[in-house]
């Protein structure tokens, strides 16, 4: 049972990272009110499906690990989830449903349920452990709850519901391609663009030199999908899955055509999954020569290709459109933004994010 | 961490770098974060704020714990909290310990358990008794009365488990706080007394002369968990030769076959020597016997050594003739080899006392590891010898007084210090008498006070002891119905208790629960009978034990013996902390009530959980479960988990000389210099509790 200096500053690290989940979490709730604003968990897009099967899954080891006392385990899985699931990947795709979207849209108010749903049983999870910041949160919840502490609330549950199920949107399988989108396919994009972030980029062609991109959202993406180059679908899902090499590739094309399925597309788009502001699937290199691609990888029958995206930079979201211009009361603005703007005071019922 | 730590793709960090006034109102337009919950912990501060609210009583005056505990709808959750020592500051192992007990009642909780937590502390016992006399002059000891000493104990006692009770809700800890469990407690005492009546009642309780560890600079006895076994320690180990008087017939013709023609040769100058080799020169005054292992091989050995006119014999185990050829410097040469069991009768000379004394045939405790293979016996100072000497009819000698000097049974050698000078004059006056083989310096493990850091002795003393015997069948059936985690606990204690001889329970003390016993003035007859337990016990239910210092007999005897009182003296023996804490299934969970009395204390007998360091194998653990089982013939818990040891990052203990001590209370409240040593806070604790394996 080692304790030092040392030991103390990563324990204070790794409790910093708890703070700062939650704090997100809770932060971006002071609008919203569970009993008026929340979206049923069967009309939930697939990225909000997958982050409540994470936090299932989060609640069903814990809860074994404490039957076991191996409460070590507790601490390792609370902070794969704070720093994994939910900062590097889910909040990280939130912060434009949040931030940009339109207050009442579709598109926030279902992350804003997820969040609402993860914060009450995360604070329910650290309780025993964390009292004083589980109390914290549960104190700061924007929104009134039956429980005065979260101590009354109860040890988490996971709610049937909640589960990958057979013959809904949202089986196991769906669940696994979703993860090997968010999981394999968005580091390996990851790594490219902080290769593009530097100013020498070395191309299957010749190293050479270009302006290097700052935010991921100035880059787009093209994604070859091994020997069924260009023609992603059922038949690459299906004749991949013998190929070894070519397992990435079959699954990133099913998590493809799983997106392609979705009921709400402006939240299930690999475009937004990967923070960038375009996504091209297989076919010619999207830009004029070859010699424009800032960066390029291929592992297992998967190409990724990375290079900067066409248009202009929003003023509002930061994406890059080609529609920048087309508004003159808002010539610095894509037209999403203009239509948010467009709402009375941010606010109503004809959400144009829901049919973009 | 947060996402607007990670500065990748941040809108508000990046809005707010390179705002300018024509984008000023996009910005505004965005949805971004808002919350009073700081991303700074502040836990000095917050921390006491939300233990604030959860101090907030109901209509009923029930705070949040006691609500939870009571009124949840789920079973009863009992982890019976083992009793720190009610001294000195709260360091990193009370907080591995309790921390760790708190999350697994909070975590019952949560589950809807009714899982009460009743905090105890160890009350008694010398390492109190001896801060409070170092606190006095000399003068003030001397006019001591027992009663103030046990008053000034007290109010040491209270004061150090107020302060260790508040560092312990500082953390966070939810429990009973406004009625803990004392093992100074006067209900407290009564059940404890109520165990050892129990116990007494079914003979488990005798009092006996046996040879205890004894420690001369406390001048108590102690008990196993008392002890420590520093390194280093040297003994001056010798071998000695003792003069053979007389051989038993059977002998005397292999002997003659191997040119040996008797025990002494011309002018009645002896000739023939037993080899024994002691690590304790002191203990030789008290020697009865010399021991043999009956399947060992013995040889007689010709000392070609000495002068041709004047031969010399050794009797030793063949296995360590070499050694002993080596160690001393002799010229030895086997002449004859002999099972042990065939020496028993040769009679010795004591080197330096007039006394002759047998070798006996001992036990498998003898061996050819070191030394002659033939063991001096002195049943007053070692376990094996004692048992040898029993089962041979020997007295159990001791000329040691209770501060380590040689008494007047040592001829010669009174007035030495055992600890000190006895062994040197030994040693010389050995070589003078000429049977000094050799001397050693030797290096072993070797007991030491673990309080005084002073060596200990083994000792003959009158003391009470539970007799393990008539209970151990039940208590290792116990122990395989108990839930040990991790499973290697199981094999750990079950050794223990398999091997462990009586539990020495008696300490000459006076900050203890007094053994209840009176003893008669002219014969020594003892009175542990029902009617003066249950008279005892009553009183201490209501006075606590300070009543057997204030009364004398005639108030402490049963009413129907009070006209006898001039013929009984009360004993003057408390009990060993252990047996205090050890009766805590009684005292505080209610097990002597039979069907138990979850009713009225809302915990289980047995508990479902016990939970402490690892070392408690051999201290609380067993203790506990040697008075339920001889009680109740039951375990006291259904599972006993452990933790560890805290060390620091290279694995080494925290020592104040390596500069490596982690303190609890500046971690969670900051240090001195706030730069190097912020407030963590609490919770930055109890996520290291949870971190460790």
């Amino acid at each position: 049972m080692p304790l030092g200096p040392g030991i103390v500053k990563q324990l204070a690290d790794v409790y910093r990272k708890v703070r700062n989940t939650a704090r997100y979490l809770l932060g971006n709730l002071h609008d919203f009110n569970p009993s008026t604003d929340a979206v049923p968990i069967a009309e939930l897009p697939l990225l909000d499906r997958w982050m409540l099967q994470r936090t299932a899954a989060l609640i069903d080891t814990v809860s074994k690990d404490f039957e076991d006392y191996e409460f070590y385990r507790f601490f390792q899985a609370l902070q794969n989830f704070c720093v994994v699931d939910l900062s590097n990947v889910y909040l990280d795709i939130a912060k434009d449903r949040l931030y940009v979207s339109a207050v009442d849209s579709f598109r926030r108010r279902s992350c804003q349920t997820v969040l609402h749903l993860v914060v009450e049983r995360l604070a329910g999870l650290i309780a025993p452990v964390l009292c004083h910041m589980a109390e914290d949160i549960w104190q700061n919840l924007p929104y009134s709850v039956a429980e005065a502490s979260v101590f009354e609330r109860g040890w988490p549950t996971v709610p049937e519901d909640w589960r990958t199920q057979v013959n809904t949107a949202y089986t196991f399988e769906a669940h696994t391609q979703i993860k090997d989108l968010l999981l394999v396919l968005r580091p390996m994009v990851n790594r490219l663009l902080d290769a593009g972030r530097r100013p020498v980029v070395a191309s299957p062609n010749a190293a050479t030199e270009h302006e290097p991109i700052g935010s991921s959202l100035e880059a787009q993406v093209q994604i070859l999908l091994g020997a069924a180059d260009g023609q992603l679908g059922t038949q690459t899902a299906t004749n991949g899955a013998a190929d070894g090499e070519a397992k990435a590739a079959h699954s990133v094309a099913l998590g493809l055509a799983l997106l392609e399925t979705s009921p709400h597309p402006e939240v299930d788009n690999l475009a937004d999954w990967l923070l960038v502001s375009a996504l091209h699937i297989g076919g010619e290199t999207p830009t004029e020569t070859p010699t424009e691609v800032l960066a390029e990888a291929t592992e297992a029958g998967l190409t990724v290709r990375i290079s900067r995206a066409k248009g202009q930079k929003c003023e509002r979201c930061w994406h890059y459109e080609t529609d920048i211009g087309q508004f003159s009361a808002h010539p610095s603005l894509c037209g999403r933004c203009v239509a948010v703007l467009a709402q009375p005071s941010n606010r109503g019922s004809n959400n144009p994010d829901r049919s973009r | 961490m947060g996402p607007e730590a990670t500065g990748r793709d941040n809108p508000t960090s990046r809005y707010k770098a390179t705002v300018t006034a024509s984008q000023a109102s996009y910005k505004d337009t965005l949805n971004l974060l808002q919350t009073p919950f700081a991303m700074r912990a502040n836990a000095r501060q917050r921390e006491p704020e939300l233990q604030a609210l959860w101090a907030l009583k109901n209509a009923e005056g029930q705070n949040l714990y006691e609500r939870l505990s009571r009124n949840n709808c789920g079973a009863v959750f009992t982890l019976h909290d083992g009793p720190p020592y009610a001294n000195g500051a709260l360091h990193v192992g009370h907080a591995l310990n309790k921390i760790l007990k708190d999350i697994i009642n909070k975590h019952a909780l949560l589950q809807g358990k009714k899982a009460r937590f009743r905090p105890g502390w160890d009350c008694h016992g010398l390492p109190i008794e001896l801060k409070v006399l170092q606190a006095m002059g000399d003068d003030e000891r001397r006019s001591l009365t027992p009663l103030e000493l046990r008053r000034r104990a007290r109010d040491w006692a209270l004061e150090q488990m107020d302060q260790q009770k508040r560092g312990f809700q500082r953390w966070g800890i939810w429990a009973e706080w406004d009625r803990p469990y004392l093992t100074l407690d006067p209900a407290y005492e009564a059940a404890q007394i109520g165990v050892f009546g129990r116990m007494a009642k079914a003979g488990h309780i005798y009092r006996g002369l046996k040879p205890v560890h004894w420690s001369p600079s406390s001048r108590t006895a102690l008990a196993e968990a008392e002890l420590e076994y520093p390194d280093g320690h040297t003994s001056q180990s010798v071998y000695v030769a003792f003069p053979v008087v007389s051989l038993p017939g059977a002998l005397v013709a292999p002997l003659r076959m191997a040119g040996i023609e008797g025990v002494t040769a011309a002018g009645h100058r002896e000739q023939v020597f037993v080899a024994i080799w002691t690590t304790t020169p002191w203990t030789l005054p008290a020697n009865l016997a010399v021991s043999v292992n009956g399947d060992l091989d013995y040889a007689f050995c010709r000392d070609r050594g000495a002068a041709q006119e004047a031969p010399r014999y050794l009797l030793v185990a063949l296995d360590l003739v070499e050694r002993l050829r080596e160690t001393a410097g002799l010229d030895l040469e086997p002449l004859v080899t002999l099972k042990g069991s065939e020496l028993a009768g040769i009679q010795y000379r004591h080197p330096l006392l007039d006394r002759t004394s047998p070798v006996l045939v001992g036990g498998d405790y003898i061996t050819v590891e070191s030394g002659t293979g033939l063991v001096h016996t002195a049943p007053g100072h070692g376990v094996d010898d004692f048992n040898t000497g029993r089962q041979n009819g020997l007295p159990v000698l001791c000329p040691v007084d209770e501060a380590g000097i040689l008494t007047a049974e040592a001829g010669p050698f009174a007035g030495l210090n055992v600890l000190k000078d006895a062994n040197g004059a030994i040693i010389t006056a050995l070589r003078d008498a000429g049977v000094l083989l050799a001397e050693q310096r030797y290096e072993h493990r070797y007991p030491y006070d673990w309080r005084t850091r002073k060596p200990t002795i083994f000792r003959a003393t009158e003391q009470w002891f539970a007799s393990v015997a008539a209970f151990r069948e039940q208590a290792l059936a116990e122990i395989e119905q108990v839930h040990w985690m991790p499973a290697s606990g199981r094999n750990r204690i079950e050794a223990m208790v398999r091997d462990r001889g009586d539990w020495c329970i008696s300490r000459q003390r006076t900050w203890g629960v007094p053994i209840p016993v009176f003893y008669h003035r002219q014969t020594g007859e003892m009175l542990l009978d029902e009617a003066s337990l249950s008279h005892i016990q009553a009183l201490v239910a209501e006075h606590g034990s300070d009543v057997w210092w204030e009364r004398s007999e005639v108030d402490l005897l049963p009413p129907g013996r009070a006209g006898e009182a001039d013929q009984w003296r009360k004993g003057t023996d408390t009990m060993d902390v252990w047996f205090d804490s050890g009766s805590s299934w009684a005292g505080v969970l209610g097990g002597l009530v039979p069907g138990g009395t979850i009713a009225s204390t809302g915990l289980n007998y047995p508990a479902d959980l016990y939970l402490e360091g690892s070392d408690q194998h051999r201290g609380w653990f067993q203790s506990s479960l040697l008075t339920s089982v001889a009680v109740n013939g039951l375990a006291p818990f259904k599972t006993v988990l452990t933790h560890g040891f805290t060390l620091d990052e290279k694995g080494r203990k925290m020592s104040k000389s390596l500069g490596n001590v982690v303190d609890p209370a500046v971690l969670v409240e900051g240090g001195k210099n706030e730069k190097q040593e912020p407030a963590y806070g609490a919770d930055v604790l109890r996520l290291w509790v949870s971190s460790v394996d």
